[in-house]
């Protein structure tokens, strides 16, 4: 064997086993424009390629609920377990929060795992990433959403919306 | 640079003689079956490369193949998917299978790990304060357990409504709100909750 071949040989075996692991990760990045309002929320909300915000203007008196509802793909494999999970957002708001809740259900449509994550600081002009780690799909991973809440909008701030920009599951 | 050099070259002979050894036992193994494996003429280095990465997927899947676990059943006998299809769809359990998988681990976890006093302690009364105070109505607490890491809560309700109802009500309640396992059947009045501590990465 010349040692240009053995040499070859020795650099495609560790070549592929640093490469093999990372291809084999499967994940979807989709934008947060595919939430859409959930039921019973009366709050209002726009869609750009920014994902989905809040539109909603600050009301002292009291403003409308804001929720809307991300779907997940579970890419169709019952018992498959979630491997990442995270949300990229931004929370143009001093005054409240986003917080976004995990719901995983069977085909009885119970819930089978809950998880909520959220920010609690002021406003912030850069993005905000919750990450739900290893979450299992729980009993039965057959179905998921995450049911967000977003603030409304702060013109006094003049920060813009707080928006869901992106979600990704793999 | 000459000391770069001589180094690169070290590493490079250390790493060739190696590399020299395993391909002789290699070829040794594989001139009995084929003599043909090690016959073959090299055409250039690139098609070298290509046969080589060829042979390690092969073998990858080959070898991910036979770990999966083998049908059993009135499918066993069928045609065989192709390995690296195989290898990924092996693994995946019915849902059954899965719920009484994960309920099992859980329970295992709870019932082996040590119990943090103060951590459980206080998580116990704030489970037992959400639901005293009217967070999840028709719902009431039986029995819990807590180690340092996890929380098992058995619940019991009033309706099958309030059953279905319970995730909504207490999932962004400290301390369900991190996560929350729920177990519980269609028509049950109980549900069984594992808790995980806020922080702990789950698994």
């Amino acid at each position: 064997m010349k040692p240009m071949n053995i040499a070859v040989w020795a650099l495609s075996v560790v070549g592929l086993g640093l490469i093999a692991p990372v291809s084999k990760a499967e994940n979807h990045t989709m934008s947060g424009a595919l939430c859409v309002p959930s039921t019973n929320t009366s709050g209002t909300f726009g869609y750009s390629q920014y994902g989905v915000h809040r539109a909603d203007v600050f009301d002292p008196r009291g403003a409308p609920d804001g929720v809307v509802t991300c779907p997940l793909v579970f890419n169709n494999a019952p018992g498959k377990v979630i491997s990442a999970l995270e949300m990229t957002v931004y929370d143009r708001s001093n005054t409240e929060n986003i917080s976004c809740t995990l719901v995983v259900t069977n085909l009885n449509g119970d819930a089978t795992f809950t998880s909520t994550r959220g920010t609690n600081t002021l406003a912030q002009s850069g993005p905000i990433t919750f990450n739900w780690f290893t979450v299992s799909g729980g009993s039965t991973g057959l179905y998921g959403v995450i049911n967000c809440h977003l603030p409304y909008l702060v013109p006094s701030l003049n920060m813009g919306y707080s928006h869901i920009a992106t979600y990704s599951i793999g | 640079m000459g000391g770069r050099a001589l180094l690169v070259a070290a590493v490079a002979g250390v790493a060739a003689v190696g590399i020299a050894s395993i391909a002789w036992t290699t070829a040794s193994k594989a001139a009995r079956p084929t003599a043909t494996a090690v016959t073959t003429p090299a055409v250039t280095d690139k098609s070298d490369l290509r046969a080589l990465q060829l042979q390690v997927e092969a073998l990858r899947a080959d070898v991910a193949a036979r770990d999966a676990p083998h049908p059993e059943g009135p499918g066993a006998a069928a045609a065989p998917a192709p390995a690296a299809a195989q290898a990924e769809e092996a693994p995946v359990l019915s849902p059954a299978e899965a719920h009484a998988l994960k309920r099992q681990e859980l329970d295992t976890r709870v019932e082996s790990e040590s119990v943090d006093r103060n951590w459980s302690h206080a998580t116990e009364q704030k489970i037992d304060s959400v639901f005293r105070g009217g967070v999840a109505p028709g719902t009431t607490v039986e029995s819990m357990k807590c180690g340092s890491t996890l929380c098992r809560v058995k619940v019991q309700h009033d309706t099958e409504t309030t059953r279905k109802s319970l995730s909504k009500a207490i999932a962004a309640t400290e301390p369900f709100d991190y996560g929350v396992y729920y177990f519980s059947e269609p028509g049950s009045k109980e549900t069984v909750l594992y808790v995980l501590r806020a922080g702990s990465m789950e698994k």
